[in-house]
C-alpha cells in the first residue's frame, strides 16, 4: 500500500525531502494554480503532508544527536562584528570601532535571561514583571534575531515547564509578547501552544465568576501558608473554594499555580460540602475523555489484529500533532487516560505502536493515510461534537 | 516576445512614487515617463485653467498650491475619505487613477501600442478592501487588473531572476513611503515559494519624516498655525524635513534651515538624533521580521540573504538595524525604488507565458486569516455562552488559492436562523479582526448543537474570498463573495465615476516638462527674496512668452535656459 500523498507526488516511500521538493515542483509546471485551483490544492496538501511525514521521521530517527552545531554559532558572532564595522566602512566615517570578539547570539541571550531572572526577584506585580521582560527586550543585545529567538525560546520553555511559578509572570509575557493578540499562539513549542491556548480559556472562566479575579491571590496564599489552621476562617474559606475551582474548572492554572501538597492539606482541613456548581460526573475531569476513548479502541483493535485494520483519528488531531515536530518532549507514556491533550494522547498511541514493533516512519504514513479510511456514519457523527465543531467551542468541560 | 501578444505592464503604485515596468526581450525594462524618469511621484494637483496635473508637476505644486494638490492618497485607499482639490472632491482611488493613467499613458507612447491589462503591486498586508480599491483604481484608470501582486513579493521576483539560482532561501525587507511589508521566499527547482509574509500598513519613510519635524517644530519653537499662510508654511516645512532626511543618508549632519514671516528657523540634526528619535519606529519593523520568520519556520540561519526593496531602505539608521537584527549585510544590488516595479514586469512576464520564463512558477500566501465569528461555552458560577471568538478557517500564510472547510452547529434550542460574520485578523476575538462581511440564513428548528453547518472558505490567487454554508442535514447551501464592503465602490459606481474621470481635462503629456518648470518655478518664487525672486520672476516671464509664440525649436532653447536658471537658484543661495 502507498500513501495517499506519496502517490499524488508520484513517489515511493524511500524518499527524502529534495526528492519530495523536486517532485512538487515537477508537478507544480504542469498545474496553472489560477485556473484550476482544486488541482493545485490537491499537489499542494499533498506536498505539505509529505514534507511533514519525512520531517517527522527524520526527526524520531536523530532524537538522540541534535546538538547544536556550535561552529556556526561562534561564526554568527564574527559576522556580527563584520557587519558593524562593513556598515561603518560605508559610512562617512566609522561609527564605533567594532569588538574583536563578539560573543555568540545564544551567550547574549543566556545572559539576558540571567539578567531577567535575576532582576525579578525584586518585583512582585504584573506590570512590574511586564516593564522589565520589555526592558531586557529593548537591550542591544538582543537586537540579533538569533539571541532574539533563543531569549524567547528559554522564557517559553521556563513558563510552561512544570515549575511553579507565579500567576503574575506569565501574565507578563502575555502582555509584552502579546501572544493573546495571536490566535496562533506560535511560540515554536507546541506544549507551550497549547498550554497557553488553555491559560487564556482559563482566564476567561476566572473572569465570569464572581470574585474570579482574585483566585490568583487565594491560590498564592494556599502556597506560602504553612498552617492552614491559623488561617482567618473567611479567608481560609475562600481559599478551599479558590483551590477547588481551579481543580475543577482550570487544569492548566492548576498545574503552574497550585502546590498539590499545600492544597491537598487545605482541603483535607476544610473539607468542602458539595462543589457550588455541581458538575455531572461522568463530564468532570479530562477535556477529551471521549476522543482519547474513541481512539484507544481502534487503536487497541489495530495493535491485535495488525497493520490491516488502521484506527480513526480525527484529522485535526494528526495535523496538529504532526505540524509540531516537537510534540515528542512530553509524552505520557502510554497512559493515555491520563493525557490532558490531543497530542499527548497520540503520542500515547504511538508509544503503543512502538510495542508492536512498528515504526514510527510506517505508523505516521499509516495514519496520514487514513484520510482515505472510510469511516463509518454512525462513528463519525460520534466523533464529531463539541470541540471545534461548533458555533459553540466548549471550554474546559 | 511575440508581438501579436498585447503587452501587460507592471505598475508599482507607491506612496510616494510609482514606476511602470514591462517584460521585453526576455527583460524586466522600466519605463520613462515624459519627462525621461522612472520615478513619477504619487501627486495630482489641479491646475488653475481645471486640467489635472500629475506627478512631479503636482509635487512642485504641493508647496505652492497646498489646496490643489494631494499625495500620500495610498494611505486612505479602501476607506471613505475624500480629498478636495479646488473646488472638486476625490476618492483615493479616484486620485490613484489618475497616477495609473499618467504611467498608462508613457507605457502606452514607449511601446507604440495601447495597453488593456496592468498588475498593480499592493502591500502584502494591504486588507481585503484596499485590495478592492487597488483595482478599482486600475479600472477607473482604463486598465484591465485581473492580478495583484504583493509588493514583497515583486521584490524578491526581481531577484530571484536576477540571481538565477539553483535554490535560495531570502527575506524581503520591504520598507515603503507609507508602508512596511516582510516576505520569506524558498526559491527551489524553478519554484518560487512564498513562505510567510507579514508587515504594517502604516509604517513607512514618511513616518521617519514625521518624526524629525515634530522635533524640528518643536526645537526652533515654529508654529505653524499662527504664520501668514499655514498650508504653505506646512509643506515647506516638509520639504526642508524630507531634504535634511535625505542628506543623512550622506552624511552623519544635516541642517534644516527655513525662513517664515521674515523669522528664520534653523536646527542642526545627527544621525545620533535621528536614531533615538526614530527608536520606537525602528522597535516596530521589529514584529513583523519575527512574525514571518516563526509563520515561514525557517530558522535565521538558514537564510541565504537579507534583501531590501522601497527606498526608505536607503537610510542608513534601518540599514543597520536590519544589519544587527541579521547579523549580516542586507543585499541591496538591485535600486530598492525600482525592485518592485521590475518584479511586476516579470509577473507580466509569467502571464504572457513568455518564452524566457517557461521554467519558473510563483505561489503567493494569503498573508492574514480568514474566518467567522463564533460562541464559546465558557463554565464560570454556570455555563453561559460567550459571543465575540474568532474561528479562523483559512490561516494566515497558506499558499493560495485555497479551499477550507470547518463545521459549526447551533447553539440555542430551536434555534432558526444562524448568522455567520466574517472575519479577517490574527485576534483571537473578533472586535480585534477587520469585519468583512455576513451570511444569513435559515436553519431547521433542532435542540441545541444538534444541526451542523459547514462553513467552506475559498480564496483564490487574486485574493478574492468566497464563502458558502452548507446545512449538513438539508444539503442547502449559501453562498456569499465578499466584494462590497465600507470603503469598496461597486461595480455601478466604478463606472459612473469612470465616465466623470474621463471627462476630465488631463494636462497633454507633451507639455510635462514645461508645466515642471512652471511650477518649480512658482515653488522658487515663494521660496527666495530679494534679487533671486526677481530674477525667477523675470525669468518665468520669459519662458512664458516663448510659450505663446508656440515655435517648437525655440521653447525648446528656452527650456533648456530656463532649466538652468532655475538651477542656479537653486543650488545658490536662494534665501539670502
Amino acid at each position: 500500500m502507498t500513501y495517499w500523498f506519496l502517490a499524488t507526488l508520484e513517489l515511493d516511500e524511500t524518499v527524502d525531502k529534495s526528492t519530495i521538493r523536486r517532485a512538487y515542483a515537477r508537478k507544480l509546471k504542469t498545474i496553472d494554480p489560477a485556473a484550476d485551483p482544486q488541482a493545485f490544492q490537491a499537489l499542494r496538501e499533498a506536498y505539505e503532508t509529505a514534507l511533514r511525514w519525512v520531517e517527522y521521521a527524520d526527526d524520531a530517527d536523530e532524537e538522540e544527536d541534535d546538538p547544536p552545531p556550535l561552529a556556526t554559532e561562534e561564526l554568527a558572532g564574527e559576522v556580527i562584528a563584520a557587519v558593524d564595522s562593513s556598515l561603518a566602512r560605508d559610512h562617512a566615517a566609522p561609527l564605533e570601532s567594532p569588538a574583536a570578539s563578539e560573543p555568540d547570539p545564544r551567550a547574549l541571550a543566556q545572559q539576558r535571561y540571567a539578567a531577567l531572572n535575576r532582576r525579578a526577584l525584586a518585583v512582585a506585580s504584573t506590570d512590574q514583571f511586564s516593564a522589565l521582560m520589555q526592558s531586557e527586550l529593548d537591550h542591544p543585545d538582543l537586537f540579533n534575531l538569533r539571541a532574539r529567538d533563543v531569549f524567547h525560546a528559554l522564557l517559553v520553555d521556563d513558563l510552561f515547564s512544570a515549575r511553579a511559578h507565579h500567576y503574575e509572570w506569565i501574565e507578563a509575557a502575555i502582555q509584552v509578547f502579546r501572544w493573546d493578540a495571536d490566535f496562533l499562539h506560535n511560540l515554536g513549542d507546541p506544549w507551550a501552544r497549547q498550554e497557553l491556548s488553555n491559560w487564556l480559556i482559563e482566564r476567561e472562566v476566572l473572569a465570569g465568576r464572581t470574585g474570579g479575579q482574585h483566585v490568583p491571590e487565594y491560590l498564592k496564599r494556599a502556597n506560602l501558608t504553612t498552617e492552614p489552621k491559623k488561617v482567618e476562617k473567611r479567608l481560609a474559606k475562600a481559599i478551599v473554594e479558590a483551590l477547588h475551582l481551579v481543580r475543577e474548572r482550570c487544569p492548566t492554572m492548576n498545574r503552574y499555580l497550585v502546590n498539590p501538597e499545600q492544597a491537598d492539606k487545605w482541603i483535607t482541613h476544610y473539607p468542602q460540602r458539595a462543589p457550588a456548581a455541581p458538575v455531572p460526573a461522568a463530564k468532570s475531569g479530562n477535556n477529551y475523555w471521549w476522543l482519547w476513548l474513541f481512539m484507544l479502541l481502534p487503536m487497541l483493535r489495530h495493535c491485535d489484529s495488525g497493520p490491516s485494520a488502521p484506527p480513526y483519528v480525527h484529522p485535526s488531531i494528526l495535523s496538529s500533532a504532526l505540524s509540531e515536530k516537537h510534540a515528542v518532549i512530553k509524552p505520557s507514556e502510554g497512559k493515555i487516560d491520563q493525557c490532558e491533550h490531543e497530542y499527548e494522547a497520540l503520542y500515547a498511541l504511538l508509544g503503543l505502536a512502538q510495542k508492536n514493533d512498528t515504526s514510527k516512519r510506517e505508523w505516521m504514513g499509516r495514519c496520514l493515510a487514513l484520510k482515505n479510511y472510510p469511516i463509518p456514519e454512525a462513528q463519525h457523527k460520534k466523533a464529531q461534537p463539541p470541540p471545534r465543531t461548533s458555533a459553540q467551542v466548549d471550554a474546559n468541560k | 516576445m511575440n508581438d501579436a501578444v498585447t503587452p501587460i505592464i507592471g505598475i508599482d503604485l507607491g506612496t510616494t512614487n510609482s514606476l511602470v515596468a514591462v517584460w521585453k526581450n526576455g527583460q524586466a525594462t522600466l519605463i520613462p515617463n515624459a519627462l525621461g524618469e522612472y520615478l513619477t511621484p504619487s501627486c495630482v494637483g489641479l491646475d488653475e485653467d481645471g486640467s489635472i496635473l500629475v506627478g512631479k508637476a503636482a509635487r512642485e505644486r504641493l508647496q505652492t498650491h497646498p489646496q490643489r494638490t494631494a499625495a500620500l492618497f495610498k494611505r486612505y485607499m479602501g476607506s471613505n475619505r475624500e480629498t478636495r482639490l479646488g473646488k472638486k472632491v476625490f476618492r483615493a482611488e479616484e486620485l490613484a487613477s489618475l497616477v495609473l493613467r499618467a504611467l498608462k499613458e508613457d507605457a502606452e507612447s514607449y511601446l507604440g501600442q495601447p495597453v488593456i491589462e496592468a498588475i498593480i503591486t499592493v502591500p502584502a498586508y494591504f486588507s481585503d478592501a484596499q485590495r478592492k480599491a487597488t483595482k478599482a483604481a486600475g479600472q477607473l484608470a482604463g486598465l484591465r487588473v485581473d492580478a495583484l501582486l504583493n509588493e514583497p513579493t515583486a521584490a524578491a521576483l526581481a531577484y530571484g531572476i536576477h540571481d538565477k539560482k539553483e535554490e535560495t532561501k531570502f527575506l524581503v525587507f520591504d520598507l515603503g513611503g507609507g508602508t512596511f511589508d516582510v516576505s520569506i521566499l524558498d526559491l527551489f527547482e524553478g519554484v518560487m515559494e512564498v513562505r510567510a509574509s507579514a508587515g504594517d500598513n502604516l509604517l513607512g519613510g514618511e513616518d521617519f519624516v514625521e518624526v524629525l519635524q515634530q522635533e524640528f517644530l518643536q526645537r526652533t519653537a515654529l508654529d505653524i498655525e499662527k504664520s501668514k499662510q499655514p498650508a504653505v508654511v506646512r509643506q515647506r516645512v516638509r520639504e526642508a524635513v524630507e531634504r535634511a532626511k535625505r542628506q543623512l543618508t550622506q552624511t552623519q549632519h544635516a541642517v534644516i534651515e527655513l525662513q517664515v514671516d521674515g523669522v528664520t528657523h534653523q536646527w542642526q540634526v545627527t544621525e545620533e538624533g535621528f536614531l533615538q528619535l526614530s527608536e520606537p519606529l525602528l522597535q516596530r519593523l521589529r514584529r513583523p521580521v519575527e512574525q514571518a520568520l516563526r509563520d515561514s519556520r525557517i530558522p535565521v540561519a538558514e537564510l541565504d540573504n537579507v534583501v531590501l526593496a522601497g527606498g526608505a531602505t536607503r537610510m542608513p539608521i534601518v540599514r543597520k538595524l536590519v544589519g544587527k537584527m541579521f547579523g549580516r549585510l542586507p543585499a541591496s544590488h538591485l535600486n530598492p525604488d525600482e525592485v518592485v516595479a521590475l518584479g511586476a514586469a516579470v509577473q507580466a512576464g509569467l502571464k504572457m507565458r513568455d518564452a524566457a520564463l517557461a521554467e519558473m512558477v510563483m505561489t503567493d500566501v494569503c498573508p492574514y486569516s480568514l474566518g467567522i465569528e463564533i460562541t464559546r461555552r465558557v463554565s464560570g458560577n454556570t455555563s453561559h455562552l460567550v459571543p465575540g471568538h474568532y474561528m479562523p478557517i483559512i490561516e494566515r500564510n497558506s499558499a493560495v488559492p485555497i479551499s477550507r472547510v470547518e463545521s459549526i452547529c447551533t447553539v440555542a434550542e430551536n434555534q432558526r436562523e444562524l448568522l455567520v460574520r466574517i472575519y479577517q485578523g490574527e485576534g483571537r476575538l473578533v472586535k480585534d479582526n477587520i469585519y468583512l462581511g455576513e451570511l444569513r440564513f435559515p436553519v431547521p428548528p433542532r435542540p441545541a448543537g444538534e444541526v451542523s453547518v459547514s462553513i467552506r472558505f475559498t480564496y483564490d490567487v487574486n485574493g478574492l474570498l468566497e464563502v458558502e454554508a452548507t446545512v449538513d442535514e438539508s444539503g442547502q447551501s449559501h453562498k456569499v463573495v465578499i466584494e462590497e464592503n465600507p470603503g469598496v465602490l461597486s461595480q455601478e459606481e466604478i463606472a459612473q465615476r469612470f465616465r466623470i474621470l474621463e471627462a476630465l481635462k488631463i494636462h497633454p503629456r507633451e507639455q510635462a516638462e514645461n508645466r515642471v518648470l512652471l511650477a518649480r518655478a512658482d515653488r522658487l518664487y515663494e521660496q527666495s527674496l530679494g534679487g533671486a525672486r526677481h530674477f525667477v520672476g523675470d525669468q518665468t516671464a520669459v519662458f512664458q512668452s516663448v510659450l505663446e509664440r508656440q515655435n517648437l525649436e525655440e521653447i525648446r532653447r528656452a527650456r533648456s535656459e530656463f532649466a538652468r536658471a532655475l538651477d542656479s537658484v537653486e543650488t545658490g543661495s536662494p534665501l539670502e
